[in-house]
């Protein structure tokens, strides 16, 4: 049951720590691809583009097992809330991305 | 070197697909009934035995996703000031999503393992919970394949724009 607790929050927090990230650009670091260096945080580009999805994923990956290491330990019980959790809060996440691209279709 | 990781990429989501795909229609659309009388192709499809693909989707999962990100500068640095000065903004903001669903399947890859290495989850439990892990089951597994489907379809059409020799 931990397993299921840890992964479900995991995922769950990762979904949406990666939605607010990019909306909000928190990135946990930014990548320079022309000069090849990293900068923490969210960087204004130096040379070229400023690349922060990677930072991002870090954001909701560290997000998401802080909270998924909580959520193992604490005495939290019902498998029911972490099975609907597991799959509601990325179905969610998933439309909300495919929502903040809309302006790219109808420029 | 990025050409040559790139058509890695392609061919490793290409095979990620393929067990995606099986596993998908394995547990949305089961085969009633013992797996000699599937017969016809059809049928064998759905009759395969769903958690046999799991570690194999997850390790494709993984090496696709690596391989994604090490050929992402290229795609930043090359392809995508190509496509805004084409003012191709459609395509652009099929990137962005293809980025954003892979991302998220990722973080869904623990509990799809989780789901899937323990169907036992379901036997003991009660009626009601024994339901809601099989729908979890379900719904994740689809989740990832559509993120899977919709990133190589977007992967392939920005191929086809600018792939092999823009990186």
């Amino acid at each position: 049951m931990r397993a299921l607790r840890f992964t479900a929050v995991f995922g769950a927090t990762f979904a949406i720590l990666y939605v607010m990230a990019m909306e909000m650009n928190i990135a946990a670091f930014t990548y320079h691809p022309r000069l090849m260096a990293f900068g923490l945080g969210s960087e204004a580009p130096r040379s070229g583009p400023a690349m922060y999805w990677y930072g991002w994923l870090a954001t909701a990956a560290l997000g998401g097992l802080a909270l998924g290491l909580l959520a193992a330990v604490l005495p939290v019980r019902g498998a029911k809330l972490w099975y609907a959790l597991g799959w509601l809060a990325p179905l969610g996440a998933m439309l909300a991305a495919l929502y903040f691209m809309l302006p790219f279709f109808t420029r | 070197m990025m050409t040559s990781l790139l058509i890695l990429h392609g061919l490793l989501a290409f095979a990620l697909l393929g067990a995606l795909t099986h596993q998908a229609v394995a547990v949305a659309w089961p085969f009633r009934g013992p797996a000699r009388d599937a017969d016809s192709f059809a049928k064998r499809f759905r009759a395969v035995s769903a958690p046999a693909y799991t570690h194999t989707i997850i390790v494709l999962f993984l090496v696709t996703f690596a391989i994604g990100m090490v050929i992402y500068p290229a795609y930043r640095l090359n392809v995508r000031p190509y496509l805004q000065d084409y003012r191709m903004f459609a395509a652009e903001g099929a990137f962005e999503i293809k980025e954003h669903l892979a991302a998220i399947a990722l973080g869904l890859l623990p509990l799809y393992w989780v789901l899937w290495r323990r169907p036992s989850l379901e036997s003991g439990a009660p009626n009601d919970v024994a339901q809601d892990a099989r729908w979890a089951r379900l719904a994740v597994t689809l989740m990832i394949a559509i993120a899977a489907w919709a990133s190589f379809f977007v992967g392939h059409i920005l191929n086809n724009i600018r792939g092999l020799f823009g990186t």
